[in-house]
Protein backbone atom coordinates (compact mmCIF):
# COMPACT_ATOMS: atom_id res chain seq x y z
CA UNK A 1 0.00 0.00 0.00
CA UNK A 2 2.86 2.43 0.80
CA UNK A 3 4.42 1.73 -2.62
CA UNK A 4 1.35 3.02 -4.43
CA UNK A 5 1.29 6.52 -5.87
CA UNK A 6 -1.37 8.90 -4.48
CA UNK A 7 -3.30 8.60 -7.77
CA UNK A 8 -3.33 4.80 -7.52
CA UNK A 9 -4.36 4.90 -3.88
CA UNK A 10 -7.24 7.30 -4.64
CA UNK A 11 -8.59 4.88 -7.26
CA UNK A 12 -8.04 1.81 -5.10
CA UNK A 13 -9.93 3.22 -2.12
CA UNK A 14 -12.77 4.69 -4.21
CA UNK A 15 -13.16 1.36 -6.01
CA UNK A 16 -13.33 -0.63 -2.77
CA UNK A 17 -15.90 1.77 -1.31
CA UNK A 18 -18.07 1.47 -4.42
CA UNK A 19 -17.69 -2.33 -4.45
CA UNK A 20 -18.95 -2.92 -0.89
CA UNK A 21 -22.73 -2.47 -1.47
CA UNK A 22 -22.45 -4.36 -4.77
CA UNK A 23 -20.55 -7.20 -3.09
CA UNK A 24 -23.20 -7.38 -0.35
CA UNK A 25 -25.83 -7.82 -3.07
CA UNK A 26 -23.78 -10.16 -5.29
CA UNK A 27 -22.92 -12.56 -2.45
CA UNK A 28 -26.48 -13.99 -2.11
CA UNK A 29 -26.67 -14.28 -5.91
CA UNK A 30 -23.44 -16.35 -5.86
CA UNK A 31 -24.91 -18.30 -2.98
CA UNK A 32 -28.02 -18.98 -5.10
CA UNK A 33 -25.83 -20.26 -7.95
CA UNK A 34 -23.88 -22.51 -5.57
CA UNK A 35 -27.10 -23.89 -4.08
CA UNK A 36 -28.37 -24.46 -7.63
CA UNK A 37 -25.22 -26.45 -8.46
CA UNK A 38 -25.56 -28.50 -5.28
CA UNK A 39 -29.19 -29.22 -6.16
CA UNK A 40 -28.32 -30.31 -9.73
CA UNK A 41 -26.85 -33.68 -10.64
CA UNK A 42 -23.40 -32.38 -11.72
CA UNK A 43 -20.20 -32.59 -9.68
CA UNK A 44 -20.34 -29.60 -7.32
CA UNK A 45 -16.71 -28.53 -7.83
CA UNK A 46 -17.09 -28.70 -11.62
CA UNK A 47 -20.21 -26.56 -11.27
CA UNK A 48 -18.39 -24.12 -8.98
CA UNK A 49 -15.49 -23.86 -11.48
CA UNK A 50 -17.79 -21.89 -13.81
CA UNK A 51 -17.54 -18.97 -11.37
CA UNK A 52 -13.84 -18.77 -12.32
CA UNK A 53 -14.03 -19.65 -16.03
CA UNK A 54 -17.29 -17.99 -17.15
CA UNK A 55 -17.51 -15.51 -14.25
CA UNK A 56 -20.97 -14.20 -15.18
CA UNK A 57 -24.04 -14.99 -13.07
CA UNK A 58 -26.85 -14.83 -15.62
CA UNK A 59 -24.88 -16.95 -18.13
CA UNK A 60 -23.90 -19.53 -15.50
CA UNK A 61 -27.50 -19.90 -14.31
CA UNK A 62 -28.75 -20.22 -17.91
CA UNK A 63 -26.08 -22.85 -18.70
CA UNK A 64 -26.81 -24.76 -15.49
CA UNK A 65 -30.53 -24.92 -16.25
CA UNK A 66 -29.79 -26.19 -19.79
CA UNK A 67 -27.34 -28.81 -18.46
CA UNK A 68 -30.05 -29.89 -16.01
CA UNK A 69 -32.46 -30.37 -18.93
CA UNK A 70 -29.81 -32.43 -20.82
CA UNK A 71 -29.28 -29.92 -23.65
CA UNK A 72 -26.42 -30.62 -26.09
CA UNK A 73 -23.08 -28.95 -25.32
CA UNK A 74 -23.42 -26.74 -28.41
CA UNK A 75 -26.71 -25.32 -27.05
CA UNK A 76 -25.26 -24.88 -23.55
CA UNK A 77 -22.13 -23.04 -24.74
CA UNK A 78 -24.03 -20.94 -27.28
CA UNK A 79 -26.60 -19.89 -24.67
CA UNK A 80 -23.81 -18.80 -22.31
CA UNK A 81 -22.14 -16.75 -25.04
CA UNK A 82 -25.40 -15.13 -26.22
CA UNK A 83 -26.29 -14.11 -22.65
CA UNK A 84 -22.80 -12.62 -22.38
CA UNK A 85 -22.94 -10.81 -25.73
CA UNK A 86 -23.81 -7.62 -23.82
CA UNK A 87 -20.20 -7.53 -22.54
CA UNK A 88 -19.20 -6.48 -26.08
CA UNK A 89 -21.20 -3.28 -25.49
CA UNK A 90 -19.36 -2.62 -22.20
CA UNK A 91 -16.09 -3.36 -23.99
CA UNK A 92 -16.88 -0.65 -26.54
CA UNK A 93 -17.95 1.78 -23.81
CA UNK A 94 -14.83 1.16 -21.68
CA UNK A 95 -12.36 1.01 -24.58
CA UNK A 96 -11.54 4.75 -24.73
CA UNK A 97 -10.46 4.68 -21.05
CA UNK A 98 -8.62 1.33 -21.31
CA UNK A 99 -6.61 2.64 -24.32
CA UNK A 100 -4.44 4.56 -21.84
CA UNK A 101 -3.67 1.48 -19.67
CA UNK A 102 -0.46 -0.60 -19.99
CA UNK A 103 -1.03 -3.86 -22.02
CA UNK A 104 -0.95 -6.13 -18.97
CA UNK A 105 -3.81 -4.13 -17.39
CA UNK A 106 -5.64 -3.72 -20.69
CA UNK A 107 -5.80 -7.47 -21.28
CA UNK A 108 -6.04 -8.59 -17.64
CA UNK A 109 -8.82 -6.32 -16.33
CA UNK A 110 -11.48 -7.41 -18.88
CA UNK A 111 -11.45 -10.90 -17.29
CA UNK A 112 -13.04 -9.23 -14.21
CA UNK A 113 -15.72 -7.40 -16.23
CA UNK A 114 -19.23 -7.61 -14.77
CA UNK A 115 -22.38 -5.52 -15.28
CA UNK A 116 -21.81 -3.96 -11.88
CA UNK A 117 -18.11 -3.16 -12.42
CA UNK A 118 -18.75 -1.72 -15.88
CA UNK A 119 -21.60 0.49 -14.63
CA UNK A 120 -19.55 1.74 -11.65
CA UNK A 121 -16.46 2.35 -13.79
CA UNK A 122 -18.33 4.28 -16.49
CA UNK A 123 -19.80 6.57 -13.80
CA UNK A 124 -16.42 7.04 -12.10
CA UNK A 125 -14.42 7.51 -15.33
CA UNK A 126 -16.74 10.35 -16.39
CA UNK A 127 -15.51 12.44 -13.44
CA UNK A 128 -11.94 11.11 -13.08
CA UNK A 129 -9.69 11.43 -16.15
CA UNK A 130 -6.39 10.16 -14.64
CA UNK A 131 -5.51 6.74 -16.18
CA UNK A 132 -3.65 5.50 -13.07
CA UNK A 133 -6.58 6.35 -10.77
CA UNK A 134 -8.95 4.77 -13.28
CA UNK A 135 -7.16 1.45 -13.60
CA UNK A 136 -6.77 1.02 -9.83
CA UNK A 137 -10.43 1.94 -9.38
CA UNK A 138 -11.45 -0.67 -11.93
CA UNK A 139 -9.20 -3.32 -10.36
CA UNK A 140 -10.43 -2.85 -6.79
CA UNK A 141 -14.12 -2.36 -7.67
CA UNK A 142 -14.29 -5.37 -9.99
CA UNK A 143 -12.17 -7.59 -7.73
CA UNK A 144 -14.36 -6.70 -4.73
CA UNK A 145 -17.51 -7.69 -6.65
CA UNK A 146 -15.96 -10.86 -8.11
CA UNK A 147 -14.60 -11.90 -4.71
CA UNK A 148 -18.18 -11.84 -3.34
CA UNK A 149 -19.27 -13.96 -6.32
CA UNK A 150 -16.53 -16.53 -5.68
CA UNK A 151 -17.19 -16.66 -1.93
CA UNK A 152 -20.95 -16.92 -2.46
CA UNK A 153 -20.47 -19.81 -4.91
CA UNK A 154 -18.21 -21.74 -2.53
CA UNK A 155 -20.50 -21.24 0.47
CA UNK A 156 -23.51 -22.20 -1.68
CA UNK A 157 -22.08 -25.49 -2.99
CA UNK A 158 -20.83 -26.36 0.51
CA UNK A 159 -24.01 -25.55 2.45
CA UNK A 160 -26.39 -26.72 -0.26
CA UNK A 161 -30.00 -26.56 0.85
CA UNK A 162 -29.39 -25.10 4.34
CA UNK A 163 -30.66 -21.61 3.35
CA UNK A 164 -34.23 -20.93 4.56
CA UNK A 165 -36.63 -20.97 1.61
CA UNK A 166 -38.52 -18.00 3.12
CA UNK A 167 -35.73 -15.73 1.79
CA UNK A 168 -36.40 -15.07 -1.91
CA UNK A 169 -32.77 -15.09 -3.13
CA UNK A 170 -33.84 -14.88 -6.79
CA UNK A 171 -35.02 -11.27 -6.28
CA UNK A 172 -31.45 -10.09 -5.59
CA UNK A 173 -30.62 -10.46 -9.31
CA UNK A 174 -32.98 -7.83 -10.78
CA UNK A 175 -32.60 -5.75 -7.59
CA UNK A 176 -28.86 -5.29 -8.13
CA UNK A 177 -29.48 -4.03 -11.65
CA UNK A 178 -32.22 -1.60 -10.52
CA UNK A 179 -29.87 -0.05 -7.95
CA UNK A 180 -27.20 0.36 -10.65
CA UNK A 181 -29.59 1.81 -13.23
CA UNK A 182 -31.26 4.60 -11.23
CA UNK A 183 -28.18 6.87 -10.76
CA UNK A 184 -27.45 6.77 -14.52
CA UNK A 185 -30.85 8.28 -15.40
CA UNK A 186 -29.72 11.91 -15.32
CA UNK A 187 -30.68 13.26 -18.76
CA UNK A 188 -33.26 12.67 -21.46
CA UNK A 189 -31.15 10.40 -23.73
CA UNK A 190 -30.27 8.16 -20.76
CA UNK A 191 -33.93 7.88 -19.74
CA UNK A 192 -34.96 7.10 -23.34
CA UNK A 193 -32.23 4.42 -23.53
CA UNK A 194 -33.59 2.76 -20.38
CA UNK A 195 -37.30 2.94 -21.23
CA UNK A 196 -36.83 1.70 -24.81
CA UNK A 197 -34.24 -0.92 -23.76
CA UNK A 198 -36.54 -2.36 -21.09
CA UNK A 199 -39.73 -1.99 -23.16
CA UNK A 200 -38.39 -3.71 -26.29
CA UNK A 201 -36.87 -6.51 -24.18
CA UNK A 202 -40.25 -7.18 -22.52
CA UNK A 203 -42.13 -6.94 -25.83
CA UNK A 204 -39.70 -9.38 -27.50
CA UNK A 205 -40.12 -11.96 -24.73
CA UNK A 206 -40.78 -14.70 -27.30
CA UNK A 207 -37.18 -14.61 -28.59
CA UNK A 208 -35.11 -17.51 -27.17
CA UNK A 209 -31.81 -17.59 -25.22
CA UNK A 210 -31.79 -14.00 -24.02
CA UNK A 211 -31.76 -12.59 -27.57
CA UNK A 212 -34.57 -10.22 -26.49
CA UNK A 213 -32.08 -8.57 -24.10
CA UNK A 214 -29.56 -7.98 -26.90
CA UNK A 215 -32.29 -6.64 -29.22
CA UNK A 216 -33.77 -4.39 -26.50
CA UNK A 217 -30.41 -2.90 -25.54
CA UNK A 218 -29.48 -2.33 -29.20
CA UNK A 219 -32.74 -0.54 -30.07
CA UNK A 220 -32.54 1.45 -26.81
CA UNK A 221 -29.06 2.78 -27.60
CA UNK A 222 -30.01 3.57 -31.23
CA UNK A 223 -33.15 5.57 -30.36
CA UNK A 224 -31.46 7.38 -27.47
CA UNK A 225 -28.61 8.38 -29.78
CA UNK A 226 -31.15 9.92 -32.20
CA UNK A 227 -32.77 11.85 -29.29
CA UNK A 228 -29.31 12.98 -28.15
CA UNK A 229 -28.42 14.23 -31.62
CA UNK A 230 -31.76 16.06 -31.95
CA UNK A 231 -31.29 17.79 -28.59
CA UNK A 232 -27.83 19.07 -29.54
CA UNK A 233 -28.86 20.46 -32.93
CA UNK B 1 -18.95 -33.35 -23.63
CA UNK B 2 -17.78 -33.10 -20.01
CA UNK B 3 -19.57 -30.24 -18.18
CA UNK B 4 -16.28 -28.70 -17.02
CA UNK B 5 -15.13 -28.37 -20.65
CA UNK B 6 -18.43 -26.70 -21.56
CA UNK B 7 -17.82 -24.07 -18.87
CA UNK B 8 -14.20 -23.64 -19.99
CA UNK B 9 -15.12 -23.10 -23.65
CA UNK B 10 -17.89 -20.65 -22.67
CA UNK B 11 -15.38 -18.94 -20.36
CA UNK B 12 -12.76 -18.48 -23.11
CA UNK B 13 -15.48 -17.19 -25.46
CA UNK B 14 -16.75 -14.81 -22.78
CA UNK B 15 -13.23 -13.42 -22.19
CA UNK B 16 -12.87 -12.79 -25.92
CA UNK B 17 -16.20 -10.89 -25.90
CA UNK B 18 -15.09 -8.86 -22.86
CA UNK B 19 -11.74 -7.91 -24.38
CA UNK B 20 -13.02 -7.44 -27.98
CA UNK B 21 -13.35 -3.68 -28.45
CA UNK B 22 -10.72 -2.94 -25.79
CA UNK B 23 -8.14 -4.93 -27.77
CA UNK B 24 -9.10 -3.41 -31.13
CA UNK B 25 -8.99 0.18 -29.91
CA UNK B 26 -5.63 -0.43 -28.25
CA UNK B 27 -4.28 -1.37 -31.71
CA UNK B 28 -4.63 2.21 -32.95
CA UNK B 29 -8.29 2.11 -33.96
CA UNK B 30 -9.85 5.34 -32.62
CA UNK B 31 -13.40 6.43 -31.82
CA UNK B 32 -14.92 9.68 -33.12
CA UNK B 33 -16.30 12.01 -30.36
CA UNK B 34 -19.89 11.60 -31.57
CA UNK B 35 -19.65 7.82 -31.12
CA UNK B 36 -18.10 8.32 -27.67
CA UNK B 37 -21.21 10.30 -26.65
CA UNK B 38 -23.38 7.43 -27.80
CA UNK B 39 -21.34 4.93 -25.79
CA UNK B 40 -22.47 6.36 -22.47
CA UNK B 41 -26.03 5.37 -23.42
CA UNK B 42 -25.04 1.69 -23.43
CA UNK B 43 -25.14 1.21 -19.64
CA UNK B 44 -28.75 2.43 -19.08
CA UNK B 45 -30.03 0.50 -22.12
CA UNK B 46 -28.35 -2.79 -21.17
CA UNK B 47 -29.22 -2.52 -17.45
CA UNK B 48 -32.89 -1.80 -18.26
CA UNK B 49 -32.97 -4.74 -20.69
CA UNK B 50 -31.55 -7.12 -18.06
CA UNK B 51 -34.05 -5.77 -15.49
CA UNK B 52 -36.96 -6.29 -17.91
CA UNK B 53 -35.84 -9.89 -18.42
CA UNK B 54 -35.41 -10.69 -14.73
CA UNK B 55 -38.18 -8.60 -13.16
CA UNK B 56 -41.04 -8.11 -15.61
CA UNK B 57 -40.63 -11.46 -17.38
CA UNK B 58 -40.65 -14.94 -15.94
CA UNK B 59 -39.93 -17.67 -18.53
CA UNK B 60 -41.35 -15.50 -21.31
CA UNK B 61 -44.53 -14.48 -19.46
CA UNK B 62 -45.39 -11.49 -17.24
CA UNK B 63 -43.95 -12.05 -13.76
CA UNK B 64 -46.85 -12.51 -11.27
CA UNK B 65 -44.75 -11.74 -8.16
CA UNK B 66 -46.31 -8.50 -6.81
CA UNK B 67 -43.84 -8.41 -3.89
CA UNK B 68 -40.96 -8.00 -6.36
CA UNK B 69 -42.57 -4.91 -7.91
CA UNK B 70 -43.12 -3.36 -4.47
CA UNK B 71 -39.52 -4.19 -3.53
CA UNK B 72 -38.32 -2.50 -6.73
CA UNK B 73 -40.26 0.70 -5.92
CA UNK B 74 -38.75 0.69 -2.39
CA UNK B 75 -35.24 0.34 -3.87
CA UNK B 76 -35.76 3.13 -6.45
CA UNK B 77 -37.09 5.57 -3.81
CA UNK B 78 -34.19 4.90 -1.42
CA UNK B 79 -31.50 5.16 -4.10
CA UNK B 80 -32.95 8.43 -5.41
CA UNK B 81 -33.44 9.99 -1.97
CA UNK B 82 -30.39 8.73 -0.06
CA UNK B 83 -28.02 7.52 -2.83
CA UNK B 84 -27.22 4.40 -0.80
CA UNK B 85 -27.10 1.09 -2.66
CA UNK B 86 -26.58 -0.91 0.54
CA UNK B 87 -29.71 0.53 2.23
CA UNK B 88 -31.76 0.19 -0.93
CA UNK B 89 -30.87 -3.49 -1.35
CA UNK B 90 -31.33 -4.39 2.35
CA UNK B 91 -34.68 -2.63 2.77
CA UNK B 92 -36.04 -3.87 -0.57
CA UNK B 93 -35.16 -7.47 0.41
CA UNK B 94 -36.80 -6.90 3.80
CA UNK B 95 -39.96 -5.51 2.12
CA UNK B 96 -40.18 -8.55 -0.19
CA UNK B 97 -39.66 -10.93 2.73
CA UNK B 98 -42.37 -9.17 4.83
CA UNK B 99 -44.88 -9.13 1.95
CA UNK B 100 -44.31 -12.80 1.18
CA UNK B 101 -44.68 -13.67 4.87
CA UNK B 102 -48.03 -11.82 4.74
CA UNK B 103 -49.13 -13.98 1.82
CA UNK B 104 -48.51 -11.56 -1.08
CA UNK B 105 -47.17 -13.52 -4.09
Amino acid sequence: MQDLSPAARTGLIAGLKAAVPMAVAVFPFGLAYGVGVAASGIDKWVGASASWTVLAGAAQLSMLSLINSHASWVVVVTAGLVVNARFALYSVALAPAFRDFPPRWRFGLPYLMTDQAAALALQYFAANPDPVTRRWYYLSASLGIVFAWWTGTLVGVTLGGAIPTSIDIAFTVPLIFVVLLVPSLIDRPGIVAAIVGGGVTAAAAALPNGLNTVLGAGVGVALAAIVDRGARR
Amino acid sequence: MNVGWQFLIAGIGTYLIRVSAIALIGQGVTIPPRVERTLRLIAPAVLAAVIANGLILDHGHVNPRVSWYVGTVVAVLIVRRFRSAAWAISLAMLAVWALQQAGVP
